[in-house]
C-alpha cells in the first residue's frame, strides 16, 4: 500500500506546553536510551514533529514502518500509558489537543485517503497532566519515560528493526 | 434580541477567530462582530532585543506563512538604519516571496476554501468519463483520463465506507448551498489530493534559499544563501536547476489546475458575485521592490489606497503619516495612556493589555463593550480591506503586467460586470489571478539573478552597518510585505542599538478588525451583512465569505489564551452554535 521504506520514530507536540509536548520529550529519552545501547548503529530515524501539521504528510507517507509518540486524551489519569495499533487509531479529530494547524489524525487521514498509509503503525500516547504555558514535562509524566522506553523498543523489536 | 449565531474558530488551521452574526426573521445577517480570542504579545518579547534578530521572533507568529513576518522585520530595520540591499540579494527575496504566494494560495484554495464549494461526498455520483471531459476540455493537464478519476472516486467511497470521514469529518455534506454537479466536485477532490504532492516540490525555493522549511533563515543586509558556482554550501548551479525546475511546476500547475478549476468552479456561484463585498475601500502596502526598498514605482504590487471603490482615484498612503495611519482599541482588549478612544501611530503603538471579557466558556461577547484581542488599525479614520482583491484592483488601475487581460478574460468567461470584482467571488477569484501573475513574474525574477550571477554580481550581503556602533542612537523604519493575506507593516522604534517599540499590523488585523471609536465595522463583520443563510445552524454561507478574506488568527493573534482553558479542547474545523 505504501512505497515509501523510511523506518521513523515521531515524536509530536508543542513543547511550549508542558505536557502537550511529551511526546518530542520522550523521544528525546528514547533518542538516548538507544545511543547508550547501540551507539551510532541506531537502526531507526528519531524525528521531532513537533506542530508541523500538513508538512508531516510527506514524511508519513514515506514510512513503511511508523512508531507516534503523542498525547492523548483519553479521560485517563495522568500518565497512563495508551497504545493504539495501526488500525484502531480514529483518523478524525479528537486525540490531538493542541489547535495548532492541522491534526496528526487527519494527517494520517489523508495519507489512506491517498492510498499511502504505512504499513506498519502504532501509538504510544500517554494523558498529560499539565499542559499550560511551560517547557519542562510535569514528573507524572517523565515518570513513565521508562515504560515508555520499554513499549517503544518492544515495538520495534517486533517489527523486527531491533535485535 | 435577534437571534444570534456563533462560529467559532472559522480556520481549519490555526484557529481562534470567533464571529458572532446576528440573522433577522428570513435568516439574513443583519451584523457581524469579529473577535480575535488569543492575543499575541510578540511586540511585548521584542522590546529590548537587538533588532537585528528581531525578524526570528516575529516569523514565529504563525507556523504557515513562515516567511512573511521575517520580510517585514528585516525590512523594518534596514529602512530604519539606511541599509541597501545587494541586487542579487533582492531577487532572491523577491523569489521567495512569489513562491510564498503560490504555494499558500494553492494550498488554501484547495485545502481550506475548496471545501466550502465543492461537497466531497456528492463526488461519489459524478461519471468519472464525464469528469475526463470536463478536465480535457479545461487543459492539458495531463491527469485527465476516466481510469484516474473513476480511482479517485473509489478513495473517496473508500473513506466514507470506512465511517471515518477523517480530514473531511467537519464538512456540512449535502447542504442545499452546495451547487456543483457531481463530476466538477469529483475534479475538485483529484486536484485537492494533487495539491499535497504539488506542495512538496515547490517549497524546495525556500529550503534551498533559506536553509529549511518551514521558518527559513534570513539576515538583515540581505540573504543568507552566498552565491558561488563552483561550491557545495553555496547557491549552485544544481541548486539553480532545482529552483528553475520549481518554478517550472508552479507555472504548470498555476495555469493547468488553480485557474481552469476556479473557472469551472465559480460558474455555480454567480450569487457570491453580488454577495460579501464588505466595505470597499482597499490597501496595499506594495511588494516586489527593485533596488530601493523606498522606491515604490518600481513595485509590480503599487502602494495604495482605494476609496469607496473608485478606480480612477488611487492614491499613494505613506505609512510613516503620524495623523493617518493608526490603531484604535475602544473595542479592543487593550488600552491607551491616553484614553481608550484616541488612536496611535504604530511608532507611539501602545500594548497594554485589558482584558473586560467574559470568562469562558460564555455564550456571547458584549459587543457594546470591548470585544477582541485585534486593534482597530484604520486609514484616516476609515475601514479598509486588504489582501489579493486590494492588490488585483491596484495592478488593474494601475495597467500591471496582465492583470487587465486576466481580469477582463475571467469576467468575460462568468459574464459578470466589472462591479462583481468588489464580492466574495471577487475575493477569490482574485487569488487565482495574482497568483497567475506572481508566478508567471517567477520567470523575470529568475532570468535577472542569472544574469546578475553570470554578470559576476553575486553578493548578497551588505555588512556595512552590521555593527550597533555604526547606527544612530535614535532610528525608526517600516517594514513592508505583501503577504498572501494581504498588507503586513513592522514600525520599528532603535534606540542605543536596542528595540525600543516594536508594532506589528498584520493582514487580519485590517480584515478581521472589530469596530473602532466612531463604531465603524471592520471587512469581515461588514462583508457578512445581507448574507442569507439557507440552513442557520449550518451556516456554510458565512465560512464562504471569511474564508475568501483568508483568515490567519495566528498572524493576527497569539499563544496565550486569557485562562488557559481552550488550550486543552479540540476543535479543529468548527463548532457551530446557535444561542
Amino acid at each position: 500500500m505504501n512505497i515509501g521504506n523510511r523506518k521513523i520514530v515521531l515524536g509530536l507536540g508543542n513543547t511550549l506546553n508542558r505536557d502537550e509536548g511529551l511526546g518530542v520529550h520522550a523521544l528525546k529519552a528514547l533518542e538516548e536510551y538507544l545511543r547508550l545501547s547501540h551507539g551510532q548503529q541506531i537502526p531507526v530515524e528519531l524525528l521531532d514533529g513537533g506542530t508541523l501539521g500538513l508538512n508531516l504528510l510527506m514524511l508519513v507517507e514515506e514510512a513503511s514502518h511508523l512508531l507516534v509518540l503523542d498525547a492523548i486524551n483519553a479521560g485517563k489519569p495522568p500518565g497512563t500509558l495508551i497504545e493504539l495499533d495501526r488500525d484502531e487509531i480514529p483518523l478524525y479529530r479528537g486525540i490531538k489537543m493542541s489547535e495548532h494547524q492541522v491534526s496528526f489524525q487527519e494527517v494520517l487521514g489523508l495519507a489512506k485517503f491517498r492510498g499511502k498509509f504505512p504499513k506498519y503503525l502504532h501509538l504510544i500516547g500517554i494523558q498529560p497532566a499539565d499542559i499550560s504555558i511551560g517547557v519542562e514535562p510535569s514528573l507524572a509524566i517523565t515518570a513513565t519515560f521508562p515504560k515508555v522506553i520499554a513499549r517503544s523498543i518492544a515495538c520495534l523489536q517486533g517489527w523486527g528493526l531491533l535485535a | 434580541m435577534a437571534q444570534r449565531l456563533v462560529v467559532d474558530p472559522i480556520t481549519r488551521i490555526e484557529g481562534h477567530l470567533r464571529i458572532e452574526a446576528e440573522v433577522d426573521a428570513s435568516n439574513t445577517i443583519t451584523k457581524a462582530y469579529s473577535s480575535g480570542t488569543m492575543v499575541r504579545g510578540i511586540e511585548i518579547i521584542l522590546r529590548d532585543r537587538d533588532p537585528r534578530e528581531a525578524w526570528a521572533f516575529t516569523q514565529r507568529a504563525c507556523g504557515v506563512c513562515t516567511t512573511v513576518h521575517a520580510f517585514a522585520s528585516i525590512r523594518s530595520v534596514e529602512d530604519a538604519l539606511g541599509i541597501q540591499i545587494p541586487k542579487a540579494a533582492n531577487l532572491i527575496r523577491n523569489l521567495m516571496i512569489a513562491q510564498q504566494y503560490a504555494h499558500d494560495h494553492v494550498m488554501h484554495f484547495y485545502h481550506l476554501h475548496a471545501l466550502d464549494w465543492v461537497d466531497v461526498v456528492a463526488a461519489l455520483k459524478a461519471d468519472p468519463k464525464e469528469t475526463a471531459n470536463i478536465q480535457q476540455s479545461i487543459s492539458d493537464w495531463p491527469n485527465s483520463s476516466p481510469a484516474y478519476f473513476a480511482e479517485v472516486q473509489k478513495r473517496v467511497q473508500a473513506i466514507v465506507d470506512s465511517g471515518q470521514l477523517s480530514i473531511f469529518a467537519n464538512g456540512y455534506w449535502g447542504h442545499p448551498a452546495y451547487k456543483l454537479p457531481p463530476e466538477v466536485n469529483l475534479l475538485a477532490v483529484a486536484h485537492y489530493l494533487e495539491a499535497l504532492d504539488w506542495q512538496k516540490d515547490v517549497v524546495k525555493i525556500h529550503t534551498i534559499f533559506g536553509g529549511k522549511n518551514p521558518h527559513p533563515n534570513f539576515v538583515v543586509g540581505g540573504v543568507p544563501m552566498p552565491i558561488d558556482l563552483n561550491s557545495d554550501t553555496a547557491l549552485n548551479a544544481n541548486r539553480l536547476a532545482i529552483i528553475s525546475d520549481s518554478i517550472a511546476k508552479i507555472q504548470t500547475f498555476v495555469n493547468q489546475v488553480y485557474l481552469p478549476d476556479l473557472l469551472a468552479i465559480a460558474p455555480y456561484y454567480l450569487d457570491y458575485a453580488s454577495l460579501g463585498e464588505g466595505l470597499g475601500n482597499f490597501l496595499t502596502w506594495g511588494e516586489f521592490p527593485g533596488d530601493d526598498n523606498r522606491d515604490t514605482s518600481q513595485f509590480l504590487v503599487p502602494r495604495a489606497l482605494i476609496l469607496n471603490r473608485d478606480l480612477k482615484n488611487v492614491t499613494e498612503p505613506d505609512p510613516r503619516d503620524f495623523e493617518r495611519m493608526k490603531e484604535f482599541v475602544a473595542h479592543s482588549w487593550y488600552t491607551y495612556k491616553e484614553g481608550d478612544n484616541t488612536g496611535l501611530h504604530p511608532w507611539n503603538g501602545e500594548t497594554q493589555f485589558n482584558y473586560t471579557g467574559p470568562n469562558p466558556p460564555y455564550d456571547l461577547l458584549n459587543v457594546d463593550q470591548k470585544y477582541s484581542w485585534l486593534k482597530a488599525p484604520r486609514w484616516a479614520g476609515t475601514p479598509v480591506e486588504v489582501g489579493p482583491l486590494a492588490r488585483v484592483l491596484v495592478m488593474y488601475a494601475n495597467d500591471k503586467a496582465q492583470t487587465r487581460d486576466l481580469v477582463d478574460s475571467v469576467l468575460k468567461t462568468l459574464d459578470a460586470p466589472i462591479e462583481a470584482v468588489f464580492s466574495t467571488l471577487g475575493r477569490t477569484a482574485a487569488r487565482a489571478i495574482e497568483t497567475k501573475i506572481f508566478a508567471d513574474h517567477m520567470t523575470t525574477i529568475y532570468e535577472d539573478l542569472i544574469a546578475e550571477i553570470k554578470a559576476g554580481n553575486t553578493r548578497t550581503f551588505n555588512g556595512d552597518q552590521w555593527e550597533p556602533l555604526s547606527w544612530p542612537s535614535n532610528a525608526k523604519g517600516f517594514g513592508f510585505m505583501e503577504a498572501p493575506r494581504g498588507a503586513l507593516g513592522h514600525w520599528v522604534v532603535i534606540k542605543n542599538g536596542k528595540i525600543e517599540n516594536y508594532q506589528m499590523v498584520v493582514p487580519t488585523t485590517w480584515n478581521a478588525s472589530p469596530r473602532d471609536e466612531k463604531d465603524q465595522a471592520g471587512a469581515y463583520e461588514t462583508s457578512l451583512v445581507g448574507t442569507p443563510l439557507a440552513v442557520p445552524d449550518q451556516p456554510l454561507e458565512i465560512l464562504r465569505t471569511i474564508h475568501s478574506f483568508d483568515p490567519c488568527m495566528a498572524c493576527a493573534i497569539h499563544m496565550v489564551d486569557v485562562d488557559g482553558n481552550q488550550v486543552g479542547e479540540s476543535s479543529t474545523g468548527l463548532n457551530v452554535c446557535m444561542v
